[in-house]
């Protein structure tokens, strides 16, 4: 039986399509094409074994698979290329596909036709993204995790709800004419709640990694718990401008959105936002902030695939064929010196070949204070857990609520517990506010990894309360 | 034991049958009983996959013959909607009456009923809601006149506002609409720069089909024009609508400056410096918005790399001859990409067109290197020129002769280190102190006469009004000059 028959029957030994079986796919779909031309394909097939629970009972145990694989052709003397997406594996349904990708194609005939250029070839890294551990983490194993995480906190008479996956992914992608691409992944997230049954109190903990190994889910029970007990009873404080300190997690919540407005060189050079320098008139287009200081020169945000902590599937495509993912520093010491942008760009704008990949995944740098020391040095300010809901009003701007464990700081002593308070303010001000930072960390970050320091900044701006705990 | 065996073998291969066996496939249009449908919009959703499937039709090829237009319907103005079309808006409208229908849905009811073929239910809906207005609620009866002319015109944009509602006006009900404009601009409370509007879609609705109406259009839009006050002129609503106001010139006048061209590029130049006068004012702020370089001498093209010439001494635009010289943009792929139905694809048919009615005609294609061609690594210039003749004249068979300059460019520094072309001398050249923009793609081209002297910038498509000036200027140039004709 061959292991893509065993996909298709659920055969528990494989969950998802190795290097082998996705080149077999791709030359099952080659043969099925007709008329000459070029085929490309590309196949991402996953497996994710989930537990959820919420009050102190398991309310989800799934075990999920499926797979997508868009097939794209390009006809000889005929310049558009046809696509289509299925997940039907088998001889009629990737049939269909073929000729139904043949039908769009023949329908932008008569256009481009021997001048097609291609992308160039590259080399792209082995990133750290894989992990035999959390490939075997069992439905069994899940489901005895999630006991021992909820335990502690059942038996504080606390209520407990939570999450916890490992997932397995393959991605393959085969340009027209090139070697086929593969990379597996695994990812493995957990992250609890544990809240006061009577609702005075929430504390939350989480940790995300390629590696099941690196997350200490005891270690993550005993924090929530902790969390919790230590919120509980918050009073009311006016809102308005708080010296911060941010855990951790609190910072990626709002550094996240400085990574993601980093994704995008052409809207920072032509839509209003933080990083856009205006429109030059003289030269006739839209210039971004690209060799200028953004953010306190404390700070360097990078990210390098080979990473231990911070591997990502290493090749890209924009449309204009795969290219590596490399390592870039976004912003050195300060100053803004790099933003992504795709082959498209590269070569039309830059007219070179060396696009920067869009990711997510970052490392942000730190500085010597601990969380403690940041704590003793602070007159008046807040010890934030993290934030929800954080989302932009405008360009730059945010707004979203402390959430899961909110303190007020006085004369250098954390004197109380508080009510959640929203706020509105920018990422971008709060890392020019800086006073203070940390050792950077792993953060709760299962989409991309991620390290981000625990930071102090000034005059962080909190404008409403909130009742909700 | 066996039979379990078999059993479960069983469940088994049924489990694992092919999913395509088992699947329902989804086939369009999905339309079929359109009894089903209850309400105006999914009637009209219906309508809509119907129309783009039969819009869509794999069969549909490429030909030289194909209209400039853009949408596949509109090739033919005259033309009734496709026949499967036209049924589904009639069986799915049958549960509507125009007498009873809730007028709450007027809007989509009466865009059902012109589909359907029913335009007296339309009629009837619309003089319904007019009744329901009332004469003195000016605003909503503007309102409710304004939709009824999107809807019998089936233009879902007018004045750069896109209208959502699903149009199938095919053929235009151009004298219901004529009627509905008189009445919408009578109303007091109706901003000029929306009677302008009306009767320049009315106009261009009416230009390929009923060209007595499209002159009304063009007189009305003109009065509307002669009753503005010099600020309301100097405002930046009239200057953008200066194309509008211009064609509505030329199809008010056409007679009269083919007339003067016949003359004289002299004639036609200072008849229409007159016309632009008396609709633009003496304001030369207002008359630049209005200014074309037409009577200026075409400067000469100059170029790095010349393909499809036979003589490489003979000065481009060729004295004597009459030219066509259109700027193309090789740094844009947009068109390279684009399918058969596209815009640019029907331009170079059109161009094509041209050609081969006028084989006298001079063409002159002009290009510039950009420093990259498609996906390839960044290519010398040479090697770019090279291609971008394959991509115009071998791939898309463009007629006439190509020039390609090398573009100057510097580069900002590090870490931006974007490329930044330097202007060509050819675009220097024909922008003209930057009074005029060079089109940055195949159309609209520059016309220019047998003297060397810009005629025209402004057409409607390669298929009207070009046509008949290329043909006048060649007249005159096989003419011997007589007294008659005036030559500069």
């Amino acid at each position: 039986m061959s292991g893509l028959d065993r996909f298709l029957r659920r055969d528990d030994s494989l969950r998802f399509l190795s290097r082998e079986e996705c080149a077999a796919l791709v030359d099952r779909i080659r043969g099925f094409a007709q008329g000459g031309g070029k085929t490309e394909v590309a196949v991402t097939s996953w497996w994710s074994g989930e537990v959820r629970w919420a009050r102190n009972r398991v309310s989800l145990a799934s075990d999920r698979r499926d797979i997508r694989v868009d097939v794209s052709r390009t006809l000889p003397a005929m310049t558009g290329d046809g696509n289509v997406t299925t997940n039907q594996l088998d001889d009629v349904s990737l049939t269909a596909a073929v000729r139904q990708a043949e039908r769009s194609a023949r329908r932008r005939k008569h256009f481009r036709t021997d001048i097609v250029t291609s992308a160039p070839d590259f080399q792209y890294a082995k990133p750290a993204i894989w992990s035999d551990t959390s490939y075997g983490v069992t439905t069994e194993e899940r489901g005895r995790i999630a006991r021992a995480l909820l335990d502690p906190a059942e038996a504080a008479g606390m209520l407990s709800a939570g999450y916890l996956e490992v997932r397995a992914q393959g991605t393959a992608s085969t340009p027209a004419e090139k070697p086929l691409m593969y990379a597996q992944q695994t990812t493995a997230q957990c992250s609890m709640t544990v809240r006061d049954p009577e609702g005075r109190g929430s504390g939350w903990a989480g940790g995300s990694s390629y590696d099941w190994t690196r997350i200490d889910p005891e270690a993550l029970a005993r924090r929530a718990l902790e969390k919790c007990l230590a919120s509980r009873n918050p009073v009311t404080i006016e809102p308005g401008r708080y010296t911060v300190i941010l855990e951790p997690q609190a910072a990626h919540d709002l550094v996240v959105w400085v990574v993601d407005a980093l994704n995008g060189r052409q809207a920072a050079e032509n839509q209003p936002g933080p990083l856009n320098a205006g429109y030059d008139t003289a030269l006739r287009l839209g210039r971004s902030k690209l060799g200028l200081k953004v953010v306190d020169e404390r700070l360097t945000i990078s990210h390098d695939p080979m990473d231990p902590a911070l591997g990502v599937i290493p090749f890209a495509d924009d449309g204009w064929g795969p290219y590596p993912v490399q390592a870039v520093t976004w912003i050195d010491h300060g100053v803004l010196t790099a933003l992504s942008y795709g082959r498209g760009y590269a070569v039309t704008q830059l007219t070179d070949n060396v696009p920067i990949a869009p990711r997510m995944a970052y490392r942000m740098s730190g500085g010597p204070t601990s969380v403690e020391e940041m704590i003793a040095t602070t007159k008046r300010g807040l010890l934030v857990t993290r934030f929800s809901g954080v989302h932009p009003l405008s360009e730059g701007l945010f707004t979203g609520l402390t959430r899961d464990g909110l303190w007020l700081i006085e004369n250098g002593k954390i004197s109380k517990a508080v009510k959640n308070l929203r706020f509105t303010d920018s990422p971008w001000f709060l890392l020019n506010s800086l006073e203070q930072l940390g050792e950077p960390v792993p953060v709760f970050s299962p989409d991309a990894p991620a390290i981000v320091p625990p930071l102090k900044a000034r005059d962080f701006s909190f404008t409403s309360a909130i009742d909700a705990i | 034991m066996r039979r379990l065996g078999m059993l479960w073998s069983g469940l088994v291969l049924g489990l694992v049958t092919p999913a395509a066996q088992g699947q329902t496939l989804f086939a369009r249009p999905d339309t079929l009983d359109v009894a089903r449908y209850t309400t105006v919009e999914e009637c009209l959703a219906a309508i809509t996959r119907v129309k783009d499937s039969v819009e869509n039709q794999p069969e549909w090829i490429w030909r030289d013959t194909l209209p400039a237009t853009q949408s596949r319907l509109a090739a033919d103005a005259r033309a009734p909607l496709p026949a499967p079309v036209a049924a589904v808006a009639r069986r799915c409208s049958a549960r509507f009456r125009g007498g009873a229908a809730p007028l709450v849905d007027f809007g989509p009811l009466l865009s059902l009923f012109v589909a359907a073929d029913r335009d007296v239910d339309a009629d009837t809906l619309l003089a319904r809601r007019l009744k329901e207005v009332g004469p003195t609620a000016d605003r909503e009866r503007a309102a409710v006149l304004d939709t009824a002319i999107h809807v019998y015109l089936a233009l879902n944009q007018l004045a750069g506002q896109f209208y959502a509602l699903p149009l199938f006006a095919h053929p235009a009900r151009l004298a219901a609409a004529e009627s509905l404009v008189t009445a919408m601009v009578q109303i007091k409370t109706v901003p000029w720069e929306a009677r302008l509007d009306a009767y320049g879609e009315l106009g261009i609705s009416a230009s390929s089909v009923d060209t007595v109406l499209a002159g009304r259009a063009a007189k009305a839009m003109l009065a509307v024009v002669n009753g503005l006050s010099d600020l309301e002129r100097r405002s930046s609503a009239f200057r953008s609508r200066a194309w509008e106001i211009t064609a509505a010139l030329w199809f008010d006048k056409r007679a009269a400056l083919l007339d003067s061209l016949r003359h004289g590029t002299a004639a036609y130049v200072a008849l229409w410096r007159e016309l632009l006068g008396e609709v633009a004012g003496k304001d030369s702020a207002v008359l630049d918005g209005f200014a074309r370089p037409i009577g200026r001498p075409a400067p000469p093209i100059q170029s790095d790399w010349w393909f499809g010439r036979d003589d490489s001494t003979v000065v481009r635009p060729v004295k004597g001859k009459v030219n066509l010289v259109l700027f193309l943009n090789p740094g844009d792929f947009s068109c390279f990409e684009e399918d058969g139905t596209s815009l640019c694809n029907r331009t170079y048919a059109g161009l094509r067109r041209v050609a081969q009615r006028f084989p006298t005609l001079e063409i002159t294609l002009v290009a510039q290197t950009y420093g990259f061609f498609d996906k390839a690594a960044p290519p010398p210039p040479d090697v770019e020129a090279t291609l971008l003749r394959r991509a115009w004249l071998t791939e898309r068979h463009l007629p006439g002769t190509l020039a390609v300059t090398n573009t100057p460019f510097w580069r900002l520094p590090a870490p931006d280190r974007r490329r930044i072309n330097r202007d060509v001398p050819n675009v220097t050249n024909y922008s003209f102190g930057r009074t005029w923009h060079v089109p940055n793609w195949i159309f609209p081209p520059f016309l220019i006469d047998q003297d060397g002297r810009i005629v025209e910038t402004q057409f409607r498509s390669f298929d009207a009004d070009l046509p008949e000036m290329i043909a006048i200027l060649l007249f005159r140039q096989a003419a011997p000059p007589q007294s008659g004709h005036v030559r500069e």
